[in-house]
């Protein structure tokens, strides 16, 4: 052995409207011998093996946990391999044969309805910060030194709140751009 | 009958994905069955993934076109069933009458176009 690293872990955000470069790096990672072990919530680990040509696609799952099998099935019996999850979203792959790569979206609008799922929970979760940030919850009924530590404690969290608000609207900005994009190459 | 006529025409006209799902659901299958179906049905010409056909039932579902029947296979290989509701029938016929008149339309023209070269 020459000694290098046989694993790796890489930290990595996820920007849910840029899921395809996403998809592209993963398959890049494979090419150049590192092929992808596991899916975490921090990005993922890689561990060295013989450059391969991999697709991966990336679905963004918000059925109920009952459908989940049924829901994994169908992209097995099909050929994708389940790689990992990370929250709601599914990583899929299957080796390329002949440079071709069949999609798990076939069409425009079940394509754009993922990415109004995606863009729902941002706004679902958008919406619980802010109601959040306006009634400083959970502080319901408490002592009034109580409170003073609230407070505190509040203000070192106001900050990061804000933050993730601000992440939230841009992320919920750039969907909307990118359904609006794919919304017109349908007609 | 009229009212479940009346209420089929609702869901018309359907995107082609989804009407060829349904008239794949004639008879009931599993997902991986519909996928395999569309695509001999079609002879080649529609694919649909697996994104695309999770999608698709999901709002049949939901929109009492179809539902679940029953699970085929065991352990592993258990996948669930789906068929058509009566509601679900009255749309494919209905869907179907529409395309159908659509293509004796598009026969007469070719034909004529044929004709005038």
């Amino acid at each position: 052995m020459s000694g290098e690293k046989s694993t790796k872990a890489v930290v990595r955000m996820l920007m849910p409207w840029n899921d395809e470069k996403e998809e592209r790096w993963l398959a890049e990672q494979e090419r150049s011998g590192w092929h992808l072990k596991a899916v975490r919530g921090f990005g993922y680990t890689f561990e060295r093996a013989a450059p391969a040509d991999v697709a991966y696609r990336m679905d963004f799952h918000a059925g109920h946990r009952a459908d989940r099998q049924e829901y994994l099935a169908l992209f097995t019996d099909s050929g994708w391999e389940h790689a990992g999850a990370r929250g709601h979203w599914d990583y899929f792959r299957r080796n390329v044969v002949d440079g071709k790569v069949p999609e798990i979206y076939t069409d425009p609008e079940s394509r754009v309805a993922k990415y109004k799922r995606v863009m729902a929970l941002m706004g679902v979760m958008l919406v619980l910060l802010a109601a959040v940030i306006a009634t400083k919850w959970p502080v319901a009924g408490g002592a009034e030194d109580r409170w003073r530590l609230v407070d505190k404690f509040y203000a070192s969290a106001f900050f990061l709140k804000l933050v993730v608000m601000a992440f939230l609207l841009y992320a919920i900005a750039r969907l909307a751009r990118l359904i609006h994009r794919l919304d017109k190459q349908k007609s | 009958m009229k009212d479940m006529k009346k209420a089929a025409r609702k869901f018309l006209p359907l995107t082609e994905p989804t009407y060829v799902i349904l008239a794949s659901l004639a008879q009931p299958r599993h997902g991986y069955a519909i996928m395999l179906d569309v695509e001999v049905a079609t002879g080649g010409r529609l694919k649909v993934g697996p994104g695309t056909l999770y999608g698709v039932l999901t709002n049949l579902l939901k929109q009492k076109l179809i539902q679940r029947c029953g699970e085929t296979g065991a352990g592993s290989d258990r996948r669930k069933v789906y068929a058509l509701t009566i509601l679900g029938e009255t749309v494919l016929v209905l869907e179907g009458e529409r395309l159908a008149s659509l293509s004796r339309l598009a026969v007469d023209v070719a034909k004529r176009l044929g004709g005038g070269r």
